[in-house]
């Protein structure tokens, strides 16, 4: 059975290092063609969960982070994949940041009822925004806990940032 | 209590404990694994669906039964008198915790009315067990 678990192991890995990563075939990545991305992935340990649940009062669902390390021209950026539960069904954006703030937030997927998504303009209001600027943005009718959810992973990112992980 | 109100009873009351569970069940642990990040079961909308579908049948049957059934045995002195009065107090408290669940949008009180519309369902079922064992011993 272990000698099985271990050729499975061996098989996916392979598997994995043969194929492109998917990710990289986002819009997003296929615009910065000319930028040098490496794969970053953050493996959140328990004391990290802790000290981000005391700071901010959220859990993190995932001990996994998606994370990209973006170098365009000398300039470097960190593009985070993230997922959160808006009520039942879950949105994935992708934030750009780049000396501490956020300097692109697209919407990925956004799998509740469309009627719920803010729209396009709200989600721009964050670029630009540091930690301590993402609660002066407008709140946006119909949508409060798309807005809530938007900020959390907002405030994910920046965190997990200002820890230079 | 006509046969017709008791197979509502029994239906809704039963239709809407299996719904929840199965909301609750794929909410917590049915969450699938995609490319970009984790996904709600696609099996939860309808779960949910169904739940918010017999709901209202489970509102009317208590309803339909409280003039001549609950008030009545309220009343009266009865052993059944307890669990009786515990289901309809829960009743109440199970229908403000899903409303609660449906339009409030602070998410630390939705957590735990998550739990407490959980707990009080859960605990409505097994009175409503020993409610109709207590009937027929």
């Amino acid at each position: 059975m272990e000698l099985l678990t271990y050729i499975l192991l061996i098989f996916f890995s392979l598997q994995v290092k043969a194929s492109e990563d998917p990710i990289l075939r986002l819009e997003f990545f296929q615009k910065h063609e000319d930028c040098i991305i490496e794969r970053k992935y953050i493996y959140l340990d328990r004391e990290i969960k802790t000290i981000y649940e005391r700071e901010i009062n959220q859990a993190f669902e995932s001990s996994i982070i998606k994370r990209y390390q973006m170098n365009c021209l000398g300039q470097i950026s960190k593009v985070y994949i993230l997922s959160d539960r808006v009520r039942s069904h879950y949105q994935t954006l992708l934030i750009q940041i780049s000396k501490e703030r956020i300097q692109v937030l697209e919407v990925l997927k956004f799998s509740e009822p469309q009627k719920y998504q803010a729209p396009k303009s709200w989600y721009h209001k964050f670029v630009t925004r540091s930690d301590s600027e993402i609660f002066n943005i407008d709140a946006v009718t119909g949508a409060t806990l798309t807005r809530y959810s938007t900020m959390r992973m907002a405030k994910k990112a920046l965190f997990l940032e200002s820890k230079n992980l | 209590m006509t046969k017709l109100e008791k197979q509502i009873l029994l239906v809704s009351i039963f239709a809407t404990t299996i719904t929840g569970i199965l909301v609750y069940l794929l909410r917590e642990w049915g969450n699938v694994e995609t490319l970009l990040g984790p996904e709600a079961n696609p099996f939860l909308t309808h779960a949910q669906g169904l739940h918010y579908l017999f709901t209202p049948f489970f509102i009317l049957s208590i309803s339909l039964i409280f003039k001549q059934h609950v008030y009545e045995k309220i009343q009266s002195s009865e052993k059944r008198r307890i669990s009786g009065f515990t289901m309809v107090s829960l009743y109440l408290m199970i229908i403000v915790s899903g409303q609660i669940l449906l339009y409030i949008t602070e998410v630390n009180f939705t957590y735990y009315a998550r739990y407490a519309h959980l707990l009080l369902g859960s605990w409505f079922a097994l009175t409503f067990l020993r409610h109709l064992v207590l009937r027929f011993s």
